[in-house]
């Protein structure tokens, strides 16, 4: 009778066991995905804020911005520094990886000749893991110093992240 | 009968023991394991921020900036910087700053680089808890001072007097002396007890334009010269000034050549563009013809510098030079109505 009480009481003990365990389960189930879904909000936020910073680069690239008597000019591309930066960013593709990582960065003019094809300063293929995609067109003038004439044009950043 | 009463109820406390002591065990390692999370997730935010510090204000020229961060330790080394055991490489990054910066109040400031035309922003980095004592009343010292933010902790002395210098209870000192012999200067009494290397000074000899500066380290109660080096440019010698020691100044400089050489090429295509457009008049061409050649040196004496250390005193001297004679030509250019050349 005796023995049967103890048993009872052993596996009483166990179901208890078993039950905390499973709650405890329970709980670091949900706290996994509470932790994951805060970490790929995260993420989407990093992606995001480094696009910015890539786009704000490549705004400010001295490569390529117009300058008058070494004074940069804010939104302005030189057109004949493009033309020559275009010649010279792919001979140094590390350097330039490190600046603006997967993305591509397209200047096209908008005013007067639309159809004028864009011209692409930078563009590094992402790999296929790389889904996020951000876009960030900027409106600056082109300034041609050998007429000195300045047209409308369009900045186009497109970064691409994990 | 009773022994085995016995042997339930023994049996009993050995099984609520071992799960006592299991669920300790658990919820002892989950507490760990979150600890050492939340540690690293502190400091890899704060990393992040610091990113975001660099990418913000090394697009803007001249200006500085007093930025709240958490009270940690930063490390910056040659193109990696570290917050506890987060660290990041950074290959190319241009950030002239003390080897360790400490407290909540980090001072940011940029200068352009430019010889004789902008390729690069340079990012300095200090802490509060710096002293920075600049010696003597030269222009160059003056200069220096009115570059050198408000923010920053530092006094100016017109002589060297180690009784005037008092001990503030910063965790790095820094001297800056214009032209003045500092080897055989002793450390100052209140500063003599600060450990070996966390008071440093530069011998600066030259001026603005260029010149070479000289590292220093407290060692034992005294100055011990730890190398020389040069620059060209007033960016460059505040540069020397926020690097504590001549291997991380070296490292920067060597990354801002990198990209002088690169934008150089540009001038080059560009000054070549203008150079053959026949519309331009003859003087404008003439004074891009002899702009070339002298983009050419600098291109070459850059490339030379981003690619060896220690940096090169006839390559900077080659730059500076180069660098005269372009803005010439750049006047020149200006002088009969033509594109400029930067």
């Amino acid at each position: 009778m005796n023995n049967k009480k103890a048993q009872i009481q052993i596996f009483e003990t166990i179901a208890v066991l078993v039950v905390f365990f499973v709650l405890l389960g329970i709980g670091f189930i949900f706290y996994t995905k509470v932790i994951k879904s805060n970490i790929e909000s995260d993420a989407a936020e990093i992606s995001q804020s480094k696009s910015v910073s890539i786009a704000q680069r490549a705004m400010f690239l001295p490569e390529i911005q117009c300058s008058e008597d070494n004074v940069p000019k804010e939104n302005c591309i030189d057109t004949l520094k493009l033309d020559s930066a275009i010649s010279v960013i792919p001979d140094n593709p590390l350097y330039y990886y490190d600046l603006f990582e997967f993305s591509k960065i397209t200047i096209s003019e908008i005013y007067p000749d639309s159809s004028a094809s864009a011209k692409t300063l930078y563009n590094r293929a992402a790999p296929n893991d790389y889904k996020r995609q951000f876009k960030t067109r900027v409106p600056v003038t082109l300034y041609d110093p050998l007429t000195k004439t300045n047209k409308f044009g369009m900045i186009e950043i497109v970064t691409y992240t994990k | 009968m009773k022994h085995k009463k016995a042997f339930e109820i023994q049996f009993n406390w050995i099984f609520v023991l071992i799960a006592g002591a299991a669920i300790l065990i658990i919820f002892t390692l989950v507490i760990f394991k979150q600890r050492s999370l939340s540690e690293s997730s502190t400091n890899s935010i704060a990393l992040r921020s610091m990113e975001s510090v660099i990418d913000g204000t090394s697009v803007s020229t001249d200006t500085s900036s007093l930025i709240a961060v958490s009270d940690l330790s930063i490390e910056v080394d040659c193109g990696k910087i570290s917050i506890g055991k987060i660290s990041k490489q950074y290959p190319r990054l241009v950030l002239f700053s003390p080897s360790s910066i400490k407290g909540n109040k980090i001072i940011a400031q940029t200068m352009s680089f430019s010889a004789p035309y902008k390729s690069s922003n340079l990012l300095f980095m200090t802490s509060q808890q710096i002293k920075y004592i600049l010696i003597g009343n030269s222009d160059l010292i003056k200069s220096i001072n009115k570059s050198l933010p408000s923010e920053i902790n530092k006094e100016n002395f017109s002589s060297y007097d180690p009784s005037k210098i008092r001990n503030s209870n910063n965790y790095k000192v820094r001297f800056v002396f214009d032209n003045l012999d500092v080897s055989p200067l002793g450390l100052p009494p209140s500063l003599s007890r600060m450990p070996d290397g966390d008071v440093s000074a530069l011998k600066i000899t030259g001026n603005l334009d260029k010149g070479s500066v000289d590292f220093y380290e407290n060692r034992a109660g005294s100055f011990v010269s730890k190398g020389t080096s040069y620059y060209i440019g007033k960016a460059a010698l505040i540069g020397a000034i926020y690097a504590d020691t001549l291997e991380h100044y070296e490292c920067n400089m060597k990354n801002v050549f990198a990209k002088h050489d690169i934008v150089t090429k540009v001038y080059i295509g560009r000054t070549n563009g203008l150079k053959d457009d026949t519309s331009l008049s003859g003087e404008c061409r003439q004074a891009y013809s002899n702009s070339v050649s002298y983009i050419s040196r600098i291109e070459s004496a850059s490339n030379i510098l981003s690619d060896n250390l220690p940096l090169s005193e006839s390559e900077m001297n080659n730059i500076a030079g180069s660098s005269e004679s372009l803005s010439i030509q750049n006047k020149e250019a200006q002088k009969f109505s033509c594109p400029m050349i930067y």
